[in-house]
């Protein structure tokens, strides 16, 4: 070997001094590339100390937390660990803390959309379109009943908004929770059974059940009068069960062995009830947590002990609905156009350079767009929600079209021609072949547009968006609030209980819903696309 | 399936399309092109009213100045006070410009060679399983929201840099740092493309010739990757550019010239500045009811943003289409 690198003298003068040149650009080369996520780390641990004012915690109270929490969690960890069943403890855990946030996301929205304007536009315009499906599909003379249905929507949904109020006035003789089961959890558990009914899948079929009974149940403790309203706790049931028992069904249905993962929600739940328990019959005080009920049930004030987020997390999820309604379909339309249809002429290729652009504008100048088109020219005011969302929907269009081209460019050619051979037309083969297999991606992409949303500020501010709005925007043109634009106002405040205390929180919140926002879209991905 | 006749009777008319049908998947193309086509109509109605407001914004501002459009157009671009709201008036577009290059380059000057340094080890480094968490957590950093950056640099960053050096509330070098993390996917997820284009037969050649690794990255794949490194550069800065909230939140709210005598250039980066984006969100704020120059220097303000953006993106394509190394 020595002889070898002597005879070798044109490779390097010295090996020892290459390698070890080597090795220090390999290495300068790994920490430049971690730097930016160790600085963000560091940076996360102290918001999230501040957040919940770990630090002022006793000593004894970390006793009780190691002993009530850490130590059974880290035994069942270590049980399970290299096993199926931790497989099952990841997936029930993640699974079920996205099926809470769904239920809470349920919550906002439904406190936005009172159960008779729901039942208004579910009655006018998703039944009859129901039906109009279920009828073109018996009857051979029509050919696909797209068209038909389309109207049958636009159609419901214009006379649910012309005549809301007598509408209303009419469903507001049921009771919320009739209205709920009737037009929430019935339609939610027969759509699942239906589009479960391939899959030989009985988890949906239970998830279903347990939907419609337990609104029924909840239904008659409203009857009895052990529940004084039954909105909330239903809507959230509806949110949070179907895919909470779907999820632990599968984790049930993988086996004996796993099965013992299942048991990690249990232990998880079992060590924070015991942690406070203990700590309460020993009279420990639990850290002053800012992270409390009350941050979400109260509007933003004076004081940092009664600063709450409820208004803008109320904003945020009014503002997603605009831009859900607004920009998905436009946004999946324009990709579907772009993929299956656009002949290679002019304006194909400036819509292609176009869009790379509109996603390199800065999101101030769609604010100025917003401020100038939506609120002035269009005169749906400034600062409202309706232009808020809108504004916002237009920043994210392209993302949403990007990603929604890149799913329907991975649907293989075979399967449009297999369609193609059968004789189904361009329009056919998308809704019936292409469209269902892009699916998972389209929504995966959308749902990581909704979450750049989210955390957008400065359009808003632009579009001359209040930061001291203190009640929840009701209706399409009150006035719009976000979270961020209520970071963003509470952060110039000097006093170090807001700076380090209530805008921590808030940081908390708004970056653990984007978490929550991207992980379900990576879950559903994954889950989606393995079928 | 619905087209075949329950008889016999198959005519020759059965292999073409009935017209209905055809003027039904004509519908369908016609809304879908209309989709298309909003994309189109978003990027006129975005250089419309920038420009048509601009127009409006110089005329005023001919006004205060008692001159011609022109004069006023000059004033703006060559102004070296910005003072909107507070009289005598003053449009000059110099110290927002100063402010958003110190405020750029500091950014670029974390994020360049951190990206950069990424790009390598994610190309030519990283093994497959370190690859896989890397680079998600990565593109990470430019998913988290700007306002909480903005954030992290006031609360978190400035006290910690305040004992070092001497720093005021708001400063640019808190505000560069934090965006310079940000803007970090940008330049590592571009460069790492451009790197992996690198064909492995110019590799296999400069390891052929007895170069070590390192040769082979610095020598031969950042060399032929050069276009697609140099355009995440530009795209990198044109992000930095745009970037709001960080700079509102963290930069202050100064506008002044920069600091252009070479032994003091650090100076520029210890006290507060002034972008044009975060002039527009003061100006945004200042006037909620719309009508004084003040609102109207918005939209000049987010014309001259957009045009230098937009020339950015544009450059940036270009060298990466026309210098690519084609393989």
């Amino acid at each position: 070997m020595g002889t070898k690198t002597q005879e070798h003298e044109w490779v390097g003068r010295s090996n020892a001094l290459t390698k070890l040149r080597g090795g220090a650009f390999k290495y300068a080369c790994l920490g430049t590339a971690l730097f930016g996520i160790v600085t963000l780390l560091v940076l996360l641990a102290y918001v999230t100390l501040d957040a919940i004012e770990l630090q002022e915690a006793e000593p004894i109270w970390f006793a009780i937390l190691g002993v009530t929490f850490v130590l059974p969690v880290a035994l069942f960890g270590w049980y399970v660990w290299g096993t199926p069943a931790a497989d099952v403890a990841k997936t029930s855990v993640g699974g079920v803390l996205l099926a809470a946030g769904l239920g809470g996301f349920f919550i906002v929205a439904f406190t936005i959309i009172t159960p008779h304007v729901w039942a208004a536009y579910v009655v006018f315009a998703v039944f009859p379109a129901i039906a109009a499906v279920r009828y073109g599909d018996r009857l051979p003379a029509i050919d696909g009943s797209g068209p038909a249905v389309m109207a049958t929507v636009t159609l419901g949904a214009i006379v649910a908004t012309v005549f809301l109020e007598p509408i209303t006035a009419i469903f507001a003789m049921a009771k919320p929770w009739l209205l709920y089961l009737l037009t929430l959890a019935i339609p939610t558990a027969t759509a699942l059974i239906w589009w479960s009914r391939t899959r030989e899948d009985r988890a949906a079929t239970i998830a279903a059940a347990a939907t419609v009974g337990g609104t029924i149940a909840l239904g008659l403790l409203v009857e009895v009068g052990v529940l004084e309203t039954g909105g909330a706790p239903i809507v959230f049931l509806i949110g949070f069960v179907l895919p909470a028992t779907i999820v632990l069904a599968h984790g049930y249905r993988r086996g004996p062995e796993a099965r013992a993962g299942l048991l990690a929600l249990p232990t998880l739940v079992g060590g924070v009830v015991a942690l406070v328990a203990v700590a309460w019959a020993q009279g420990v005080p639990m850290p002053n947590s800012w992270i409390r009920p009350e941050f979400y049930l109260e509007g933003p004030s004076r004081t940092p002990e009664n600063a709450g987020l409820y208004p803008p997390i109320v904003g945020s999820v009014f503002m997603l609905i605009v831009m859900v309604v607004a920009v998905f379909p436009l946004g999946v339309g324009a990709a579907i156009y772009l993929e299956e249809y656009a002949p290679n002429n002019r304006l194909t290729r400036l819509i292609r350079i176009n869009l790379t652009n509109l996603a390199g504008v800065p999101s101030v100048v769609y604010g100025l767009l917003g401020l100038a088109i939506i609120a002035r020219h269009f005169g749906l005011g400034r600062g409202t929600v309706i232009t808020a969302g809108l504004t916002v929907g237009l920043l994210v269009l392209p993302i949403v079209i990007i990603a929604s081209q890149e799913a329907i460019r991975s649907v293989p050619d075979s399967v449009r021609e297999a369609s193609y051979g059968m004789g189904a037309s361009r329009w056919q083969t998308t809704r019936e072949v292409v469209l269902p297999e892009a699916f998972p991606g389209i929504l995966t992409g959308t749902i990581l547009a909704l979450g750049r949303a989210i955390g957008e500020t400065a359009p808003l501010i632009m579009i001359g968006a209040s930061t001291s709005v203190s009640s929840a925007p009701t209706e399409l043109f009150g006035n719009a609030t976000a979270m961020p634009l209520q970071i963003f106002s509470w952060q110039s405040r000097v006093q170090p209980d807001f700076r380090y205390g209530v805008v921590a929180a808030g940081v908390i919140t708004l970056l653990v819903i984007l978490l929550g926002m991207n992980a379900a879209a990576i879950i559903l991905r994954n889950r989606l696309e393995k079928r | 399936m619905e087209g075949i006749p329950m008889s016999g009777d198959v005519s020759q008319r059965e292999w073409q399309r009935p017209e209905a049908k055809v003027r039904k998947e004509r519908i369908y193309e016609y809304v879908l092109l209309g989709c298309a086509t909003l994309t189109v109509a978003i990027t006129i109605g975005i250089i419309f009213t920038l420009f048509s407001d601009a127009v409006y914004f110089f005329q005023e501002y001919a006004g205060l100045l008692e001159g011609s459009t022109a004069d006023a157009v000059r004033e703006f671009v060559a102004g070296k006070e910005w003072v909107p709201t507070i009289e005598p008036y003053s449009y000059g577009l110099l110290p927002l410009l100063s402010g958003t290059i110190v405020i750029t380059v500091a950014a670029a000057a974390v994020a360049l060679p951190c990206g950069l340094g990424a790009a390598i080890y994610l190309s030519e480094y990283a093994r497959p399983t370190t690859r896989a968490y890397l680079k998600p957590a990565l593109e990470v950093l430019a998913g988290v929201p700007t306002i909480v950056y903005g954030y992290f640099a006031l609360a978190y960053v400035t006290p910690f840099l305040d004992r070092f050096l001497d720093l005021s509330t708001f400063n640019a070098l808190s505000a560069s740092i934090m965006m310079g993390i940000m803007i970090i996917p940008m330049v590592s997820s571009i460069s790492e493309d451009a790197m992996s284009a690198v064909p492995d037969s110019l590799r296999a050649a400069g390891y052929g010739l007895g170069a070590t690794k390192f040769d082979v990255s610095t020598r031969v794949v950042v060399p032929a990757a050069f276009s697609g490194i140099v355009s995440s550069f530009i795209l990198a800065f044109s992000r930095a550019i745009g970037e709001t909230m960080i700079v509102t939140v963290a930069a202050g709210q100064n506008p002044k010239m920069l600091i252009l005598d070479p032994t003091r250039l650090d100076e520029n980066l210890y006290d507060s500045v002034q972008t044009i984006t975060s002039a527009m969100v003061q100006a945004a704020g200042s006037d909620t009811a719309g009508g004084t120059p003040v609102f109207w220097s918005m939209f000049a303000l987010g014309l001259a943003l957009f045009v230098v953006t937009f020339v950015m993106n544009v450059i940036a394509d270009v060298i990466q289409r026309r210098y690519r190394e084609a393989y």
